[in-house]
């Protein structure tokens, strides 16, 4: 009987679904309801059923494993719909989480708010307790407070519990304690525990780690459950997984419990599609994605295959320090507004119109100029495209809007004024793709762009030229390549632990105990039947530094040895040199931490295929002819339109010309030239290039 | 190889305005990058005392860090370091070249900030000045950490660079590090000043590839469009204030040495589109380090303007052209040579913003919002590590948390005014892994932000116990001189200083902690005070008080007493008959 593997990209306007197994892959979408995840999904299931002719009881039944990217923990940071988290802490330390380290993103504007916070003050609650920083006991546990306190945190209405404590990551065992007594005490509470979910120095960033995972936890967990619940009565049998912020997967069972390594989770899979298909479908290795969305930009370096992985971020301006891919996002997408200000200045977002009331163009009140309408005014997009599938474009609004509220009052003429619009956040979005190349220490010439997102494509191009990058990559389907990336993610499990000491001198013994038991915590999630693969990092710097480079520990066996740190030490020298621009070779390298990333292997890998296996070219004809305004000094050029839906495999044409997908758009500006390879994926070239 | 333009007639197009304005801001938050990520210092890696800018050839603020750590108090100051570098060395600057300078009566703030200034040539053309000021930790001086509040004149504050040529055409002057290093304490400051050296670098090598994508000439005339569109934006906001005179006056405790409530005032003269800072007024130049300099001064006041506009325009040269500064000769904020300044950058730079902060309480009062730190000097602590036997010397950036105040429409928050919100408190972790003590409270303290319709920030209350002996400096202030509410809001709660915590020597100190002694089991406790309120605390509505009550913001007796809200016996509600009683009742009685 034919078995089959399902992907699922919940994004926030259509849910993406991918079915592997018949004869060829089967991609479709659904619309996304707001709010009602779960119901997506089931209806994309459908939907994929009935395509095959089968009841959706038949399709699950022979499911082997359905991946999905969700965006259910995003969703609760954003919009603060997360649980009500109580917290214990060390006596004295109970606002860390309120000080956040004193930041303020706006240096010169009184008026900035206050972040959400993620336990209100009343919650947050101290117990007598302490371990120095030698990870000596100097002040034990007192229980009988804790006891107090998660009874009076229950009794307030807290929905989840979170536990940090000065220096567990030297010694959990208060940590520990107190986890067990909150259990004696509440049977069953949703709890988080800092040394547990980041055994790192740094109460911050650890604590608000640990207190983020309590409240998207609940949420999370009981998604997932009642989505796998509703799965298992409509008949599937087979693993469920969820895509994690670092591209590996997690059981859906417990992928709850670690909710805080879920916040990537939608925008991860797309950057693990990059990073499994495209090396091997094309002859790019290095790539950096960007995914142009109606408000934000997101942007990911993949460098010989590997997404770059970041020891955390802000999000909903809290610190996550979980390692997740280095996904950088910016303010800029199709609905961000421009405006002038006094000074004849223009500017582009961050403020954006989002998808209500929308650009101009969308015709449903929206007066504020956007980058749509200046995309629409220009040519870029299709003014006969409906939005939502049944409102049509109003250029007539576009125009309004930029000749009211920038042409004249910046004084250029309507095209210019929009192509200014562009041209600033054409600029925005290189800069941006700077601070994840230049500023790590890569040459973005050496990388190919891949766009995706409704916008991407529009505007990379722009991006290449201004980086000196010669190939844009565009996934003809980019939320089904979402989906399938998914399918192709390591079932894997990361673990932290602190050690400090330097490479010449640190106990390689030591080492390799710690390691182990971090092996062991892998075991117990993936399973000890599972031929394990781990791969072991330690965080580096130089004496005084507090900012670590993490380099791997390259093992023979499974013991460390004096080489192995020597070695270690050699690769945090180059790479000190090659991000940082210098390196202290003489000297000694400090370790402050080890990490073991365990993997078994994935079901599944793409197949190799070469771009170029389609038996011919072809010059497809264009639909139509369009003026498209590229340049003032070109002005408008009349431009090939090609429907996306026209095109096979082995087309290939100049620019300039457009390509219009059913949910995407692709420019191919002058100079370049456009393939369509047998991947369904459009490689976009300078003139001169191959790929 | 690129030819540069000759320079346009006309300035480049808008856009392209906007897109090199935006690189160069990109330019310095990649130096400041580098800076945090390579320096050795908690104070620049966990600290972030470190700011990063591009000047021209003209010495102008052309771009400075948005993104990333910065501090306004470095950047007003700036441009004075590389008009002293371009003075020094005119005609003598050459590709490759590194500049270095902190005297403050060469454009310096003080002298631990060190300014590190490199050219970007073009042919031969001087262009930009990309530039680092960045605090090292200790740069000579009486004592350690080169806070030295007993120095009456600046040779006792530590070593005195005038511009010196660090780099000559790209190759380090060894002589001079070596000197330097020779004069400080510490075996990091080489490290440090790589760390600036790479961030500069970083900030040429971004340079050069704006120039050659674009051209001299163009560049030059988008920094000009620039400035000038921060001219016309600054001039419109002045504009639309009422003419007229405001006054201001802000006060800071003492010197150290017996000169007390030293005054700094501030008259703002607003005529049309023009605006002047006038600081006559202010007290004469005082005997000990809390005199500031030239640059300081300068500094403080933009940041205290820039806080009163549109955030959103860029800080750049339009501020040193649209606002017009007197400064009293021979005083205490434009001291002359060879006063000591060392606290300058925080007290008595913090009383300069507060100062014309007030003053704009009678132009913008909604928005007036002191950004004032008052800590007095950074508090030093040093001795011997228990472990190494050599010098340890922490700043303490931990424990700064304090003095935020209320604005119209929201409470304070965050622990910290919004000019430090990129220099990061040192985590507790890191500073006990580090330095011989235990923090064992880092909380805030209840009834101690501003009574006000929008509350001010609680203050914090830091103690830290001792491991090891140890030598602690500091200077105490805003005891009598906290912050000061607005609109009739109470001002923030005063900071106390207590030494010697848990032993029979525990005492308050009252003016300077110099050379104080403490031992294993002893510490010291510092209530840093909260921040001024907003509006009449009897309009504070009662619910929102409560809840500070429920959160420990305010205590239920600071309820009735600051705010008039009475609540139930359970404490869970609001007594709203009470209240209403209570409220009109003292309304009136304040009213007669």
């Amino acid at each position: 009987m034919q078995r089959y593997e399902i992907g699922v990209d919940v994004g926030g306007t259509f849910t993406d679904i991918v079915v592997l197994g018949g004869e060829r892959p089967l991609s479709l979408k659904v619309p996304t309801a707001p709010g009602r995840q779960a119901e997506s999904v089931l209806d994309g299931i459908a939907k994929a059923a009935g395509t095959f002719g089968l009841a959706v009881s038949e399709l699950l039944a022979r499911t082997d494993r359905l991946v999905h990217g969700t965006t259910v923990a995003t969703n609760m940071m954003i919009e603060g719909s997360g649980a009500r988290v109580g917290m214990i802490t060390t006596a004295g330390f109970r606002d860390e989480l309120e000080y956040r380290r004193g930041r303020k993103e706006a240096i010169y504007d009184p008026t900035l708010e206050p972040p959400r916070p993620l336990v209100l003050r009343r919650h947050r609650t101290t117990v007598p307790e302490r371990i120095d920083a030698k990870g000596r006991v100097c002040l034990a546990l007192d229980e009988d407070a804790v006891r107090e306190r998660v009874r009076s945190l229950r009794a307030a209405g807290c929905e989840s519990l979170a536990i940090g404590f000065l220096f567990s990551f030297l010694d959990a065992s208060h940590e520990n304690r107190a986890a067990e007594i909150a259990n004696e005490e509440w049977p069953g509470v949703d709890l988080s525990v800092s040394s547990e979910i980041l055994p790192q120095v740094r109460e911050y960033e650890r604590f608000s780690t640990t207190a983020v995972n309590a409240y998207v936890g609940p949420g999370t967990a009981s998604y997932l459950a009642a989505l796998e619940r509703e799965l298992e009565e409509s008949g599937f049998e087979g693993e469920f997984l969820v895509v994690k912020s670092n591209g590996g997967v997690i059981d859906g069972r417990i992928a709850g419990q670690r909710a805080v390594s879920l916040l990537l989770s939608g925008p991860a899979g797309g950057v693990l599609a990059a990073a499994e298909i495209l090396p091997r479908r094309t002859r790019h290795g290095n790539l950096i994605t960007i995914d142009m969305g109606g408000t934000s930009y997101d942007i990911c370096l993949i460098a010989d295959g590997a997404p770059r992985i970041t020891a955390g971020t802000w999000i909903e301006r809290h610190a996550v320090a979980v390692p997740m891919f280095g996904i950088h996002t910016i303010g800029a997408g199709g609905g961000s507004i421009a405006r002038v200000d006094a000074g004849n200045g223009l500017h582009v977002g961050p403020a954006s119109a989002g998808s209500d009331p929308g650009p101009a163009c969308y015709g449903r009140g929206g007066r504020e100029p956007t980058v749509t309408d200046a995309n629409l005014l220009l040519g870029y997009l299709d003014p006969a495209a409906t939005f939502g599938g049944s409102v049509k474009l109003d250029v007539g609004a576009a125009r309004a809007a930029i000749r009211e509220r920038v042409a004249d009052r910046i004084g250029l003429g309507l095209e210019e004024a929009a192509y200014g619009i562009l041209r600033v956040v054409n600029a925005q979005m290189t800069h941006g793709i700077r601070v994840v190349s230049v500023q790590q220490g890569h040459d973005p010439r050496d990388f190919a762009l891949v766009a995706f997102g409704g916008n991407g494509a529009v505007h990379a191009g722009r991006q290449a030229e201004d980086l000196g990058i010669d190939t844009v990559l565009v996934p003809r389907a980019a939320g089904a390549f979402s989906a399938l990336g998914g399918l192709f993610a390591t079932p894997r499990a990361e673990h932290l632990a602190t050690f400090v000491g330097r490479c010449d001198t640190a106990d390689p013994d030591a080492l390799s105990a710690l390691r182990r038991a971090l092996c062991e915590k892998s075991r117990s999630l993936l399973g000890s039947d599972h031929d394990l693969h781990h791969e072991t990092r330690v965080a580096c710097h130089y004496a005084g530094q507090t900012s670590e480079i993490w380099v791997p520990l390259e093992l023979t066996g499974e013991r460390v040895d004096r080489r192995a740190l020597e070695g270690a030490a050699l690769r945090f020298h180059d790479a000190h040199e090659r991000e940082r621009s210098f390196a202290k070779r003489s000297e000694p390298v400090h370790v402050i931490g080890l990490e073991v990333t365990s993997s078994r292997p994935s079901p599944r890998t793409p197949a190799r295929g070469s771009s170029g296996s389609v038996a011919s070219d072809s010059k497809p004809a264009p639909a139509r002819h369009r003026d498209v305004y590229f340049s003032k000094e070109d002005g408008w050029v009349r431009t090939p339109i090609h429907e996306g839906a026209d095109l096979a495999p082995g087309a290939r044409f100049e620019g300039p010309a457009i390509v219009h997908e059913p949910d995407s758009t692709v420019v191919v500006y002058p100079g370049w030239s456009c393939r369509l390879d047998a991947s369904e994926i459009y490689h976009l070239e300078r003139s001169g290039v191959e790929s | 190889m690129t030819r540069a333009f000759p320079t346009p007639a006309s300035p480049p197009d808008p856009i392209t305005v906007d897109v090199i304005r935006g690189f160069l801001e990109t330019v310095a938050d990649e130096m400041s990058l580098t800076m945090k990520r390579t320096a050795v210092t908690p104070i620049f890696s966990e600290s972030s005392d470190y700011s990063c800018a591009v000047m021209d050839d003209r010495s102008r603020l052309i771009a400075q860090a948005l993104r990333t750590a910065s501090l306004p108090v470095h950047m007003g100051a700036m441009k004075f370091s590389v008009e002293s570098v371009l003075s020094a060395f005119e005609g003598d600057v050459h590709d490759g070249d590194v500049f270095l300078v902190n005297d403050p009566y060469h454009g310096g703030s003080h002298i631990p900030d060190l300014t590190m200034v490199m050219p970007v040539h073009h042919d031969g053309e001087l262009v930009l000045f990309p530039a680092v000021r960045a605090h090292q930790m200790d740069t000579g001086a009486i004592t350690p950490g080169s806070y030295s509040p007993t120095a009456t004149e600046i040779w006792q504050e530590g070593l005195r660079l005038p511009p010196i040529r660090i780099c000559d055409r790209g190759r380090i002057r060894e002589d001079l590090v070596r000197m330097l290093e020779l004069n400080t304490r510490l075996p990091t400051f080489r490290g440090d000043l790589l760390a600036m050296l790479a961030a500069c670098r970083v900030g040429v090598r971004r340079i050069a590839e704006l120039v050659s994508k674009y051209g001299i000439g163009v560049i030059r005339t988008a920094c000009d469009e620039s400035i000038a569109r921060g001219v016309r934006r600054i001039r419109a906001e002045i504009e639309s204030w009422p003419d007229g005179d405001y006054e201001g006056e802000a006060f800071l405790d003492h010197d150290g040495m017996g000169t007390t409530d030293i005054n700094v005032r501030c008259t703002l003269r607003v005529r049309g589109d023009r605006l002047c800072v006038d600081l006559t007024g202010s007290h004469p130049q005082v005997r000990s380090y809390v005199n500031s300099s030239r640059a300081n001064t300068h500094s403080n006041v933009y940041l205290a303007v820039a806080t009163m506009l549109d955030p959103e325009i860029s800080k750049n040269e339009a501020f040193f052209e649209t606002i017009d500064l007197v400064l009293p000769a021979h005083s205490v904020v434009n001291a002359d040579a060879p006063a000591p300044v060392t606290a300058c950058t925080l007290n008595i730079g913090g009383e300069i913003a507060e100062a014309v902060a007030y003053a704009f309480e009678g132009i913008l009062p909604e928005r007036a919002y002191p950004q004032t730190l008052k800590i007095g000097a950074l508090v030093m602590a040093f001795g011997a590590h228990p472990e190494t036997g050599e010098l340890f010397l922490d700043a303490n950036m931990d424990s700064a948390a304090g003095w935020s105040s209320a604005v119209h429409g929201l409470d304070g928050w965050g622990g910290l005014p919004n000019h430090y919100g990129m220099s990061t408190l040192a985590n507790a972790e890191i500073v006990e892994m580090r330095f011989p003590y235990r923090i064992a409270e880092r909380e805030l303290v209840p009834d101690t932000g501003g009574a006000g319709r929008w509350r001010g920030c609680c203050g914090t209350r830091i103690v830290k116990q001792v491991d090891s002996p140890m030598l602690l400096n500091f200077s105490a202030i805003g005891r009598r001189w906290p912050v000061r509410g607005m609109a009739g809001g109470g001002d923030g709660s005063a900071n106390r200083w207590i030494v010697g915590c848990g032993t029979e020597a525990e005492r308050e100190e009252q003016a300077l902690g110099y050379l104080v002694p403490l031992v294993p089991g002893s510490g010291f406790s510092f209530q840093l005070g909260g921040g001024g309120g907003w509006g009449d605390p009897f309009e504070r509505d009662p619910d929102r008080v409560l809840d500070d009550v429920l959160d420990g913001y305010v205590s239920r007796e600071g309820a009735q007493r600051d705010y008039r809200v009475v609540l139930t016996l359970d404490g869970l509600r609001v007594d709203r008959e009470q209240t209403r009683a209570l409220r009109s009742r003292d309304r009136g009685e304040r009213a007669r």
